[in-house]
């Protein structure tokens, strides 16, 4: 029953994580899918958004059959698309609070 | 168990061909992927769909679809006819009683989604990594107890099946979570195999809608209802906050829609709070009696007030 916790992973862990060998790993940074810190491949640290972030991508382009130029566009209409939907729920219940209370 | 109809989930002719099944995939794929669509039952949908299409796609697996489909119809209860044994071998996915009735069960994918099997051979791999989602009250960001966790692991008995054991946790979370936050859980996931290590478990936070306190970040908003001499006249009211009540002082001469930033009642976060603002929202009263009637009156009168000033050009 123990609860450790780990926020960040390097590399190996990461490809480990996500299921994707390094090579692959090493260019969906290259694309800026991912930032992670650090300089080099050797020094990167991911948090745990990212290591969401490739798993979604793997997925993307292995089901979808894309490339991954055209994953990084998706992830990036994907995220603008969900932070347009949460904006527009905060204001959606904020609007709902100033007209029916 | 149902039978299930590749070409009708593909929505191809049985005598279509790859380029065609390829398509039909590649469309149905584009709508249902869980990652990308907002349809209704798009992960059940999606998973039919790449099953389809791991069959379809396949000249062996197809010809020996093709061959059972005349025992069975979609919709219809479905048992392979006896001796029934698959040339092909289960490629590893997740995949139906129906497909697994057929090929074969798959065997254990290691670490996180489709495909890659990492480094390790067969007889051991590590466990699969599992997502769960925890609903989370704003009133227990604050807690620093550890809180029971349920959540179900996929596990595969000795037939190579796979079914779900129910495991329960105790998961104390880091002060400071976010809607969104995830949490990683070494070694939680699912039992690895052979010698593998367990997978690890990913919890991710979901904060419940509160009926009072809307969530803008590690910031909170209140909506305050306010009576108009309370916001002429200025008052003390008391305030809700997810820790306690407090004491508010409305100003003199305070607007509809006016915005107060009470510091540190937000939620927590990582170092300190982030703030509550209490947004002033100007009630009338559903009726006046007479005698306020008349002091409204005097108050127009007194006034001097055109709240349209602006549509006089």
């Amino acid at each position: 029953m123990q609860t450790e916790y780990s926020a960040s992973l390097h590399l190996h862990d990461a490809c480990h994580a996500v299921g994707m060998p390094a090579t692959e790993f090493i260019e969906i940074v290259s694309l800026g899918i991912l930032a992670p810190a650090g300089d080099t491949p050797e020094t990167w640290v991911f948090d745990l958004q990212m290591i969401s972030t490739a798993r979604r991508a793997l997925r993307l382009q292995r089901d979808l059959h894309l490339d991954w130029e055209a994953v990084a566009l998706v992830l990036d209409l994907l995220s603008e698309r969900d932070r347009l939907r949460e904006e527009n729920q905060q204001l959606h219940r904020r609007l709902q609070r100033l007209t029916e209370l | 168990m149902e039978f299930k109809d590749y070409y009708k989930i593909l929505g191809v002719s049985t005598d279509a061909d790859l380029k065609a099944i390829k398509t039909a995939y590649r469309k149905l794929a584009r709508k249902y992927h869980p990652d990308v669509s907002t349809e209704k039952d798009a992960e059940k949908q999606f998973k039919d769909v790449a099953e389809a299409y791991e069959v379809l796609s396949d000249e062996k697996k197809r010809a020996e679809f093709d061959q059972l489909r005349q025992y069975g119809s979609a919709g219809q209860r479905f048992e392979p006819p006896p001796g029934w044994q698959s040339s092909n071998q289960g490629s590893g996915g997740d995949f139906s009683d129906f497909f697994e009735s057929i090929f074969g069960a798959g065997r254990q994918r290691a670490g996180g989604s489709r495909g890659f099997e990492g480094t390790e051979d067969f007889t051991s791999s590590r466990g699969r990594d599992v997502d769960v989602e925890l609903p989370l009250f704003l009133e227990d960001t604050f807690s620093d107890e550890a809180r029971p966790l349920e959540y179900n692991l996929p596990h595969y008995g000795e037939s190579g099946r796979l079914a779900d054991i129910r495991k329960t946790l105790s998961v104390k979370l880091p002060p400071g979570v976010a809607d969104g936050d995830r949490i990683r859980l070494k070694g939680q996931g699912g039992p690895g195999f052979g010698n593998g290590p367990a997978g690890d478990l990913y919890l991710r936070i979901r904060l419940v809608p509160h009926p009072l306190f809307d969530v803008a970040g590690h910031d909170l908003n209140i909506t305050v209802p306010v009576a108009p001499w309370e916001a002429a006249l200025g008052a003390k009211i008391t305030l809700p906050t997810l820790t306690g009540k407090i004491s508010l002082a409305i100003a003199p001469d305070s607007q509809n829609g006016q915005r107060l930033r009470i510091k540190g009642k937000g939620l927590r976060t990582r170092s300190g709070n982030g703030d509550l603002f209490a947004i002033l929202k100007v009630v009338m009263p559903a009726k006046s009696n007479p005698e306020a009637m008349r002091l409204w009156k005097e108050v127009a009168s007194v006034a001097a007030f055109n709240p349209r000033r602006e549509w006089e050009v």
